[in-house]
């Protein structure tokens, strides 16, 4: 209280003093200002200086010189010297109104004027000298009124001092050195110490700190258990994968077939130990070399296999969704030079979405050629001597149908005609068996001669446009004009290959929709089927509207006695064999097939041959029509 | 105990925000919200006119409701005779051509502040004519502006080098015409302020020969008005005075900005208007020495003519209220 009393105390002293020195100085510049205008007008006795004086004078006479005679507000403001000098002050500055006016009256003479103006000089120089006075009065009041605020001043930064350090006394015991407690624990979790202890008072708290350091406490609590849980799960989790790898360590090394995981540059990581008696090497001493080159692998030929054409490259180029790559034959090499045949399946491995190696799982096929061959050769036997004695059967049903061994009641016509039938169907097997089994031996002859396709074609589709037509089917063709006159075609190899992709196109399109016969001449590369047709190439394209292949078979569609469920589920009639034979035919002459095809809607086969024809091939024996 | 600190952190923070919001608050800044009005102003096309096209390019006078039209005016003559003749609502010019009108007609003018405070004349002289000295200009022909401020300063700088008036020939000129003049030998000389003595300059090269007329003295660019319209619109003159303040302030802040606005409003080399930029003391005032040089303006005239009369009350003249009003500080006649 006493403080605030001193404060207003100061407060009043220094606004009194501000107050009278404002006065002051107004007065003293008034003052100057009444003086310039004197001798303004007494050197040229203007008018507007008069007007001027006359201003200024009566401004000053209410203003301070006068104080409104409040004698009491006169005594309380003044000091008794300011008094004194404030008085002597009224009576000059009446004393210069009187002489002004003297002066400035039109009836004076030059001399009494020229007296009063040394008069009203000295008078002024009086004032203004008192008036510096008074200022000098006034500024020791300002002094003391600043004092007076410096003491406050000074006070006040003394008390903030006294604030501030109870401000950071309070805050260091109740923030600070809680804070830092927690600090330290905090520190010590970060450290894998997860058994922390606070400060009971801390704990005890229920500020802020209090409800942190509990909620930490907890924290910390539940963090141990779930460490603990995590441990353990850790730990099972560890078995469970030492016994995965144990398991799969022991199956990888007992399986009978070859396995090789590669990284992504080829390079063998891991290989079992069929692998290494199969290729007669030690597998320490091949990790992280070129698979291909350990298995020094050949093609079907015998020849030195190019690399794109390889499963297990194909793996590692194939997109992240592309099925395993299986081979058809390829020959690896032992460590003592000797060659052997293997079926392989490689298959793509992924991690996190990316393709990170390989994994070739092979085989010897040795034996397994060796009784494909004994069995093609085998069938190729039967079926030589079965035709004999079923062509036998044809003649003798044809002499009975012919009436040349006398007339047949119409129940026996009747029972001839599906022997001869039977016969035919039969006949018809045994030809395809024997194509397929010339065909598995390469021992067929591929003979190109210089026709004109076109040619060749219209004769099958005069044909195969009157079965299409007792099936309620049409067969549209689309010839490109630009087709080359004459190519080098083997004539019963094109036959058989137009010949299967229309018969197969009439069969399955179940007598609806009409089928497309088209031949395009290619003269720029370009994509059919999601295939690329290279230019200067000959494309046969058969569409269908038929029941098509379901997705999931099309994959088998070229294997051999391959049937679709679809078609056998319908009872439609086939060998698995037409489109078996046709690719084998269309691969060894330089060819190239693949088809499109969605279920219910139909199927396109595309032929590609190159535009200078079939390639020749010697053997020993022509397919059978 | 954190309950006390709480209480005294809460009053510090309040007694801060308190002190802060009383003496550091930004002053509000008063926006015009009224109807548009129109002024239409002739002033004098040089740099002295600089806060009126500033405050027009800025937007100042558009903020005070004001839509401002220039008259460019080569001369404070013509612009006295533009608010004579009430083709303008206000004009400005130099003290003289005011005296000068307020000595012959008497006419109900008022000055209701000054924009410029200025040193600009010079006699520029042309050396063929056979002026290399200030004695040569004795029996030459001199243009100048009659009745305009390089009239009086003409005259003094005359009296000062002990040459009569009769003994020159002076030749009313509009002082766009000074160069064509000078090249025609229809004058020897002339009297012309800024820009035309640089024009005059770079016409006679090496042919030059320049005084000063007006060392130790400056003139004001005022501003004025019938009497009429200052009383009839004292709110519309507050808001034009307040605009120019800001125009003022603006040259302040963006010196170069301001010197480009000038460019481009009267047309000359901007390295030019730089070197004579200084000359000018660009302020809205008004000086108890104006009224002490229009009275010294009025007496050289009514000696030089012998007319026998005082010097007019030229506080009779002044409009200082209005100016008083919007900032005392500005306003140092005494009152």
């Amino acid at each position: 209280m006493l403080l605030i009393a001193f404060i207003a105390r100061v407060y009043y002293v220094s606004e009194q003093a501000m107050n009278k020195a404002k006065t002051v100085n107004e007065t003293l510049v008034g003052l100057f200002e009444l003086n310039v205008v004197t001798n303004d007008y007494l050197l040229h006795r203007e008018d507007r200086a008069l007007e001027q004086w006359n201003l200024k004078y009566d401004f000053l006479m209410k203003g301070f010189i006068s104080h409104g005679r409040n004698e009491a507000n006169f005594n309380h403001t003044h000091t008794e010297e300011e008094k004194k000098i404030l008085n002597e002050m009224e009576l000059e500055f009446l004393d210069i109104g009187n002489i002004f006016k003297k002066i400035s009256s039109d009836n004076i003479s030059g001399n009494l004027e020229d007296v009063l103006v040394g008069q009203l000089s000295a008078k002024m120089q009086l004032m203004i000298n008192d008036a510096f006075s008074i200022f000098n009065e006034s500024n020791k009041g300002v002094e003391n009124a600043k004092n007076l605020i410096f003491i406050v001043f000074f006070i006040f930064l003394a008390i903030l001092f006294i604030i501030i350090l109870m401000v950071v006394y309070i805050i260091r015991n109740s923030i600070s050195i809680p804070l830092a407690e927690l600090t330290n624990e905090v520190d010590k979790i970060s450290q894998g110490n997860l058994s922390i202890k606070m400060n009971d008072k801390v704990i005890a708290s229920k500020d802020e700190i209090g409800v942190l350091a509990n909620s930490f406490l907890v924290m910390t609590k539940k963090l141990n258990e779930s460490y603990q849980n995590l441990e353990n799960k850790v730990k099972q989790r560890t078995f469970d994968l030492d016994r995965a790898k144990a398991q799969d360590d022991a199956m990888l090394e007992n399986i009978g077939e070859g396995l090789v995981f590669v990284d992504i540059q080829n390079k063998i990581m891991f290989l079992n130990r069929a692998s290494e008696k199969l290729l007669g090497i030690d597998r320490n001493s091949v990790i992280g070399k070129d698979w291909i080159e350990v298995a020094q692998v050949l093609d079907e030929n015998k020849q030195k296999a190019k690399r794109e054409n390889l499963p297990v490259v194909k793996s590692l180029l194939s997109s992240i969704s592309a099925p395993a790559s299986v081979s058809r034959l390829f020959y690896f090499t032992k460590k003592n030079g000797e060659i052997f045949p293997v079926a392989i399946n490689a298959s793509k491995v992924i991690l996190k979405n990316k393709i990170i190696g390989a994994i070739d799982i092979f085989r010897d096929i040795s034996i397994e050629k060796e009784v494909d061959k004994a069995k093609t050769e085998f069938v190729s036997l039967v079926s030589h001597e079965l035709r004999t004695p079923l062509t036998g059967i044809r003649w003798n049903t044809e002499i009975l149908s012919k009436k040349k061994a006398g007339v047949l009641t119409i129940k026996q016509k009747r029972v001839i005609k599906e022997i001869q039938k039977a016969n035919m169907r039969m006949l018809g097997l045994i030809n395809t068996l024997l194509n397929v089994s010339r065909l598995e031996a390469g021992t067929f002859i591929v003979e190109p001669k210089d026709l004109n396709i076109l040619d060749l074609v219209k004769v099958i589709l005069k044909e195969q446009k009157l079965i299409a037509k007792k099936n309620g089917l049409i067969i549209k063709t689309n010839f490109e004009k630009d087709i080359p006159a004459k190519m080098k075609l083997d004539p019963q190899l094109t036959n058989m290959i137009v010949q299967n992709l229309l018969s197969n196109a009439i069969k399955y399109s179940l007598s609806k929709g009409t089928i497309n016969f088209d031949i395009l001449n290619i003269k720029k590369d370009k994509v059919y089927g999601k295939n690329l047709v290279k230019k200067d190439s000959i494309l046969i394209i058969v569409v269908d509207q038929g029941m098509g292949i379901p997705i999931k078979e099309q994959g088998n569609i070229f294997s051999k006695l391959y049937r679709a469920d679809n078609a056998k589920l319908i009872g439609i009639q086939g060998t698995g064999l037409g489109l078996y034979i046709t690719k084998t035919i269309i691969d060894n002459v330089g060819g190239n097939i693949w088809f499109e095809s969605e279920e219910n809607k139909g199927t396109t086969f595309f032929v590609s041959l190159p535009i200078s024809g079939m390639k020749a091939r010697g053997g020993t024996k022509k397919l059978e029509k | 105990m954190k309950k006390i600190l709480l209480v005294i952190l809460a009053s510090v923070s309040i007694g801060a925000i308190i002190f802060l919001y009383y003496n550091f608050r930004i002053a509000e800044k008063v926006q015009y919200n009224g109807p548009i009005e129109k002024i239409k102003i002739a002033a004098y096309k040089g740099e002295r006119s600089s806060l009126i096209y500033i405050a027009k390019e800025k937007g100042f006078f558009q903020d005070n409701g004001i839509e401002v039209e220039i008259l460019d005016n080569d001369s404070g003559v013509r612009s006295v005779q533009s608010i004579n003749n009430s083709e303008v609502d206000i004009a400005t010019a130099a003290e003289y051509p005011l005296v000068s009108d307020i000595l012959e007609n008497e006419n109900n003018l008022k000055i209701f502040g000054a924009i410029d405070f200025v040193k600009a004349y010079e006699v520029i002289a042309n050396k063929n004519s056979g002026i290399n000295s200030i004695e040569d200009l004795r029996g030459k022909k001199i243009g100048l502006k009659k009745k305009s401020e390089a009239d009086f300063l003409f005259g003094v700088f005359l009296t000062s080098h002990n040459i009569a008036d009769n003994e020159v020939g002076i030749i009313d000129l509009e002082p766009t015409n000074a160069a064509e003049k000078i090249a025609n030998g229809e004058i020897d000389a002339a009297v012309v302020c800024d820009p035309y003595t640089n024009i005059l300059k770079n016409y006679l090269g090496n042919n030059l020969a320049d005084w000063d007329v007006q060392p130790n003295r400056n003139f004001y660019h005022l501003l004025f008005a019938k009497a009429d319209y200052i009383n009839k619109n004292p709110e519309l003159v507050k808001r034009f005075l307040i605009a120019l303040i800001q125009a003022e302030k603006y040259i302040n802040s963006h010196l170069l900005d301001s010197q480009l606005i000038v460019e481009r409003n009267i047309g000359v080399d901007l390295k030019y208007l730089q070197r004579v930029w200084d000359k000018n003391n660009f302020s809205v005032s008004l000086d108890q020495s104006l009224v002490l040089t229009m009275e010294d303006e009025s007496r050289w005239r009514i000696s030089k003519e012998q007319l026998n009369r005082k010097s007019p009350n030229y506080l009779n003249y002044l409009d200082f209220k209005i100016l008083d009003n919007i900032d005392s500080s500005r306003v140092t006649i005494i009152r």
